[in-house]
């Protein structure tokens, strides 16, 4: 399981996450839904341990993250497909895909089942991410994520800007993996989206985390909704 | 000499600065681009090289001069990575690679490496022999009332030590294009340089990375150091030129572009030593310096890099 208790952080001086907690089981897609702003990227930032915490704490199966270098939370399974793709703009889908495989000494099974999830990056490998397509780049990033064989996926808006074709695809590799056991944590702006593939949805307002729902009893009862991101 | 074997000339012997000027800036070039760190003491690497040659082969002196040379060529760069990737490990690495005072470290440690070498080695330039010094004529053509015709004129020639420069230049730079390009580590170094925050979370120890690419970058001033001192003498002041020259071609050629690098260092290399030769070597640099004073106006990002980045 991953698990944040009572995390805060903060930029600087200015403090964006007071009190978060929120816990992702195996198999299980926890979304984060919150206004703009709200700190859902920070606290998938704070995962990865690219925002220093200032008070909680971050475990995996019991293991604290947190306290642990940056370089090591990949080791520990837990992979990260960024808000905006972020791929190494000037390197290959190939070498994006290997920079992933490294992280935990993966081999070609796993790139093998990658570009079985997402077949179209097997015509891309050999160009640079920059040059791809916004639906390639984000097959890629989800891909490189997925090279280093996580248990836990944190997906920050995969499908921010795509066409629908595509947004299905991601949603059924979503749900593919999460039958096959990965825990994805999920930020997304589409509630219809949110609602089909999530087990629970948490609710993040100004850096503190609200209630935590079965995403059913949001098909029924909108006032949550309503309330946390005014839809 | 005629205007023709003149310019030849000039251009093999621009030539042979600007290889040494092209290893002494890609090692600038790659600790700007991949750790963002403007080092300043970089010159100070090219001298620790030099005068480490000369120390290590004034020890070999029993053995032949080539002998000298060769364990030089190889002693004096792990020397002088090793000593940068301490400065890395006990000074930069302590300033969390802060952009601003990273360039006050490094000028700190400018003086400290000119203090020791001076304090070590003493003030005098100091001579290295070169492992072999044939001179070698070149021919030339003319016409004449019988067509084309091949002469030797008088003082067109170049040793072949200053062909070897040359040709171990070329060597060492394609080797580090394809450590950058085709091997693992080239590609950690690639990401990291990129975007360091996502390489982090995919594993990459990006301290490792930066203390590896500041003893590269020493390295490889160093190694054109020893390539430079056959030709010229080793001094504990002699890190100013290099530094500036590197700074003129790593701006111009783009922060941290390597190609870009390699162009400028082609372009303020030869272009510097042919002023040097039929003008002044003052008036090159001042050219070269007024050229990067208009490349900082009106392209900040470099004479090569596309407009739209
Ligand atoms: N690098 C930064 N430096 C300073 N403040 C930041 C930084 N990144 C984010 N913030 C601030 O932290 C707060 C939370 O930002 P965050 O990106 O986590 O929000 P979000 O919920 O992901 O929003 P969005 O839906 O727009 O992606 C915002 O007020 C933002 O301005
Ligand atoms: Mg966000």
């Amino acid at each position: 399981m991953l698990e944040l208790s009572g995390i805060a952080a903060a930029y600087g001086r200015v403090k964006v996450l007071h009190d978060v907690s929120l816990s992702v089981c195996e198999g299980e897609v926890v979304c984060v839904l919150g206004r703009n702003g709200a700190g859902k990227t920070s606290t998938m930032k704070a995962i990865m341990g690219l925002l220093p915490l200032s008070a909680g704490q971050i475990t995996v199966d019991g293991t604290r993250l947190d306290t642990l270098p940056v370089d090591h939370v990949a080791k520990h399974r837990v992979a990260y497909t960024p808000q905006g793709r972020r791929l190494f703009p000037e390197l290959t889908v190939r070498e994006n895909l290997e920079i992933g495989l490294m992280a935990r000494g993966e081999d070609s099974r796993v790139l093998d089942w990658v570009l079985e999830l997402f077949p179209r990056l097997e015509e891309r490998m050999n160009q640079l991410a920059h040059t791809l397509s916004g639906g390639e780049q984000q097959m890629a990033a989800i891909g490189r994520a997925l090279c280093i064989n996580p248990r836990f996926l944190l997906l920050d808006e995969p499908t921010e800007g795509l066409q629908p074709s595509i947004v299905a695809l991601i949603q059924e590799v979503v749900s593919t993996l999460s039958k096959s056991g990965v825990g994805v944590l999920l930020v997304e702006q589409r509630i219809d989206a949110v609602l089909s593939i999530a087990d629970k949805v948490a609710f993040i307002e100004n850096g503190y985390s609200r209630e935590v729902v079965p995403a059913a009893t949001l098909k029924t009862d909108r006032s949550l909704l309503e309330k946390y991101v005014g839809v | 000499m005629e205007l023709g074997p003149h310019i030849l000339l000039a251009l093999l012997e621009s030539a042979v600065s600007t290889a040494v000027l092209a290893l002494t800036a890609i090692g600038l070039a790659l600790v700007f681009g991949i750790m963002r760190v403007v080092n300043v003491a970089h010159g100070e690497f090219f001298m620790l090289g030099a005068v480490l040659a000369w120390w290590i082969t004034d020890q070999l002196t029993a053995f032949s001069p080539a002998v000298g040379f060769a364990v030089a060529l190889v002693l004096s760069p792990l020397l002088v990575g090793a000593i940068a990737y301490a400065s890395d490990r006990i000074v930069i690495n302590r300033v969390d690679y802060d952009p601003e005072r990273t360039i006050v470290a490094t000028v700190g440690l400018l003086y400290i490496f000119q203090q020791i070498s001076l304090m070590t080695f003493g003030p005098d330039a100091r001579p290295v022999e070169p492992p072999f010094n044939t001179r070698l004529a070149i021919p030339w053509l003319e016409i004449t009332e019988q067509g084309w015709a091949v002469y030797w004129p008088w003082g067109l020639s170049i040793t072949s030590y200053k062909l070897a420069v040359i040709a171990i230049s070329i060597v060492l730079l394609i080797g580090v294009w394809l450590v950058l390009s085709k091997t693992r580590y080239g590609l950690i170094m690639r990401a990291t340089q990129q975007d360091k925050d996502i390489a982090q979370a995919f594993g990459i120890r990006i301290e490792r990375v930066y203390g590896l690419v500041f003893a590269a970058g020493g390295a490889l001033a160093a190694m054109g150091a020893v390539l430079i001192v056959p030709i010229q003498q080793a001094h504990y002041l002699m890190g100013g030129d290099p530094l500036l020259l590197s700074f003129i071609v790593v701006i111009l050629g783009g922060l941290g572009s390597l190609s870009g690098t390699l162009v400028a260092a082609a372009i303020i290399g030869l272009s510097n030593g042919m002023i040097a030769v039929f003008f002044s070597p003052t008036l090159a640099k001042i050219l070269a310096t007024l050229l990067v004073a208009l490349v900082l106006i009106w392209r900040p990002a470099g004479l090569f890099t596309r407009s739209s980045r």
